[in-house]
């Protein structure tokens, strides 16, 4: 009687196989990871389409800062109570707690310098700062149109 | 129905048995790894924004951006819940109060022990010696001794600036008279016999301690040169002083100083205040787990000479945490750590990777045997695939005798690349790996600069992955060694890389730029160029471009 016999090979052959398992080298995992953002300059023309409708990230600046709300898109998004401010300064309004259109400064406008504030609404603008450093990403900062800062930019 | 019918003989049986036993024996014998796998993966915390031109800020695990950097020890402070970082002087008092009491230095075979309250004595016998002498600038050239420490901490005690000279215990250094004459000391310290004393004459020495050998100090050593004074070590330290209650010191004044590697045929003096060096501690004190740091119990050799910074900051985290030092007078850059470590039994050592890769080279050639090489093979597979140690079993000891005898307690083997410098050895991984199996210890590899107190970057102590380098190291065709990489920034600091000479954050192949670290443990300034040009691994870990 031959010692080949098909359960012999089958079990040989399983026998192998848990061999070439054990010791075959392991594969190493790949990380998903997130490639890091690039600090911008913005003016306020290149600011206006983040405004999480015709680019998908929302940003806003805050006292010539610009910051990444994309987290926050349920306030700051599309439809949401302060999406007036999506892709724009929104200084001037969070300063004196309105939330409304006529807040905002035109794009083709100079940057507001807020001069006119009272110390009430330049501390109510510091905190909401604070606010926004503490919550969101500094992702980049707002500078006139046609400065220095803005053309080392190439904007 | 005959031919389907199952035969099962004996041959059948065994190999069932053999199927059971490959699927079961590994599930009962298997260990855990010493750390888990995917924790391997990612090593630094990464910035979510980066400037433009420059990689994304890379900081330790332990302080991610946000969080403080480690600048000290975190002592007990005289106010209520506060906390400070300590300067050079704590360090020794740690060593007093939580070791074992005493220091240790080794001659050949002998273990000569030191009691650690004679030492403070001395130390501060010395140290009034050289106040009362009106000297603000001490230069020390000595071996790896207690007459080392004791000259350093007089310095930290009594407010003097500690001026390190290179030393290399097999060649004299044929550079000192320059770089005396640069770092104008007003006293140097020194062993008797080992320099023509007639060379220090026109330098402005006040007086020059020697340390001489108990057989030969009955010998007239006083001799003046020109207008220096003689003095011999032991007559210095024997005179009973009071010790001073602790001085006010300015923590952020030069109290260290050191000469960097010769770069560009060039070497810098670079300074070091109280505070550099203390952040360098610590942070070399946090980087490590729990269960690896230093303790009571360990016994720490330096393998490497005291006057490379690298080395005697772990020197003083060892004492800080309490370890007993082991002081070895061969210490060097080429120092034969067999010699080093047999008589003294260390834990934990600190080696030059020029004399670890001797002792590699050493121990690889006199594998000779077939089962050397298999058994080399299988431990080498217990690193890297289950990710222990191997410590050893009754098969794998077989090999024992080839391996280089460290005293059998060996558990830490720390050795850093010395970024810039030129003349650096450079291990590889396999290097390392090979190195784990011959000490059945782990190795930690990092990056050290000499415009930083401590490492700049370090390894996991428990990543014993093998990066295969592209190329072998290959004599005849000068093929160089290529570094291995130097595991993630330390807490203390935080690293980026700037695109420099057409390496850029964006590159495919992962950021690489020139290397700029800051943080407290950088010397003279919270911001510094390595000047050398670094790259990401994907990981988080930093290795030459």
């Amino acid at each position: 009687m031959s010692v080949f016999t098909p359960v012999n090979l089958i079990l040989l052959a399983l026998f192998f196989y848990l061999v070439y398992m054990r010791l075959r080298p392991a594969t190493v995992p790949k990380l998903a990871t997130t490639e890091p953002m690039v600090f911008q300059t913005f003016t306020p023309r290149t600011l206006k389409p983040y405004n999480g409708t015709d680019e998908p990230r929302v940003l806003l600046a805050v006292d010539g800062k610009v910051f990444d709300v994309t987290a926050g898109k349920s306030f700051y998004g599309p439809g949401g109570p302060y999406s007036n401010f999506a892709g724009r300064d929104a200084s001037r309004g969070l300063a004196k707690n309105s939330f409304d259109e006529e807040m905002l400064t035109d794009v083709d406008k100079p940057i507001d310098k807020l001069e006119d504030l009272t110390d009430e609404e330049r501390g109510s603008l510091r905190d909401w700062k604070g606010h926004f450093e503490g919550k969101y990403l500094l992702v980049g900062k707002l500078v006139e149109e046609g400065s220095d800062e803005a053309k080392e930019a190439g904007l | 129905m005959d031919a389907l019918e199952l035969q099962f003989d004996v041959v059948s049986y065994t190999l069932i048995a053999l199927l059971v036993g490959i699927i079961v024996l590994p599930v009962v014998f298997s260990k855990d790894p010493d750390i888990h796998p995917f924790a391997l993966l990612r090593q630094s915390t990464v910035s979510p924004v980066r400037n433009p031109k420059e990689s994304a800020v890379y900081r330790s695990l332990h302080t991610p951006p946000g969080y403080p950097l480690v600048t000290g020890l975190g002592l007990p402070s005289a106010q209520k819940y506060t906390t400070r970082g300590g300067d050079i002087r704590d360090i020794w008092k740690l060593a007093v109060e939580k070791g074992k009491g005493k220091l240790l230095t080794v001659r050949g075979t002998t273990v000569v022990e030191h009691d650690i309250n004679t030492l403070t004595q001395r130390i501060h016998a010395l140290g009034s010696h050289l106040k009362q002498l009106g000297a603000k600038t001490i230069a020390i050239y000595l071996p790896n001794d207690t007459e080392n420490l004791v000259a350093s901490f007089a310095c930290a005690f009594y407010d003097l600036k500690l001026v390190i000279l290179p030393f290399e215990p097999k060649s004299s250094n044929p550079q000192v008279v320059d770089f005396l004459k640069r770092a104008s000391p007003d006293v140097l310290i020194m062993q008797g016999g080992q320099l023509p004393v007639d060379q220090f004459k026109g330098v402005g020495l006040k007086e020059i301690v020697l340390v001489v050998e108990e057989a030969s100090q009955h010998m007239d050593w006083s001799e003046p040169i020109g207008s220096t004074r003689c003095i011999q070590y032991a007559e210095v330290v024997s005179q009973a002083v009071e010790p001073v209650a602790d001085l006010d010191l300015d923590l952020n004044a030069p109290a260290v100083v050191i000469f960097s590697p010769k770069i560009a045929g060039k070497v810098n003096i670079v300074e070091f205040s109280h505070r550099n060096i203390i952040a360098g501690v610590a942070a070399q004190t946090v980087v490590l787990p729990k269960s690896e740091k230093y303790s009571e119990n360990d016994l720490f050799v330096p393998v490497d000479t005291l006057s490379d910074l690298y080395t005697r900051i772990h020197t003083y985290v060892a004492l800080s945490s309490g370890s007993t030092v082991a002081l070895n007078p061969i210490g060097g850059k080429h120092a034969n750590v067999e010699l080093a470590c047999k008589a003294a039994k260390p834990t934990i050592i600190c080696a030059a990777p020029e004399s670890l890769l001797e002792i590699q080279l050493r121990t690889r050639g006199s594998m000779m045997e077939m089962w050397h090489g298999m058994i080399h093979f299988f431990q080498t597979r217990t690193l890297t695939v289950q990710g222990q140690i191997p410590k050893g079993n009754f098969w794998t000891n077989v090999n024992d005798y080839i391996r280089p005898d460290v005293g059998g307690k060996l558990r830490l083997v720390f050795v850093a690349e010395s970024g810039a410098d030129e003349e650096s050895q450079a291990l590889n991984s396999l290097d390392l790996s090979d190195l784990r199996v011959f000490f059945k210890s782990k190795v930690v590899y990092g990056l050290k600069h000499h415009k930083v107190a401590g490492p700049v970057t370090q390894c996991n102590v428990y990543d014993y992955r093998v990066q295969y380098p592209e190329q072998l190291p290959n004599r005849k065709k000068n093929i160089p060694r290529y570094c291995a990489h130097f595991g993630s920034v330390t807490p203390g600091l935080e690293i980026k890389l700037r695109d420099s000479q057409g390496y850029k954050a964006d590159d495919a192949e992962g950021p690489r730029g020139e290397v700029w670290v800051s943080g407290l443990p950088i010397a003279g300034g919270t911001e510094t160029s390595l000047q050398f040009i670094g790259k990401w691994e994907p990981e988080g870990v930093l290795s030459y471009a």
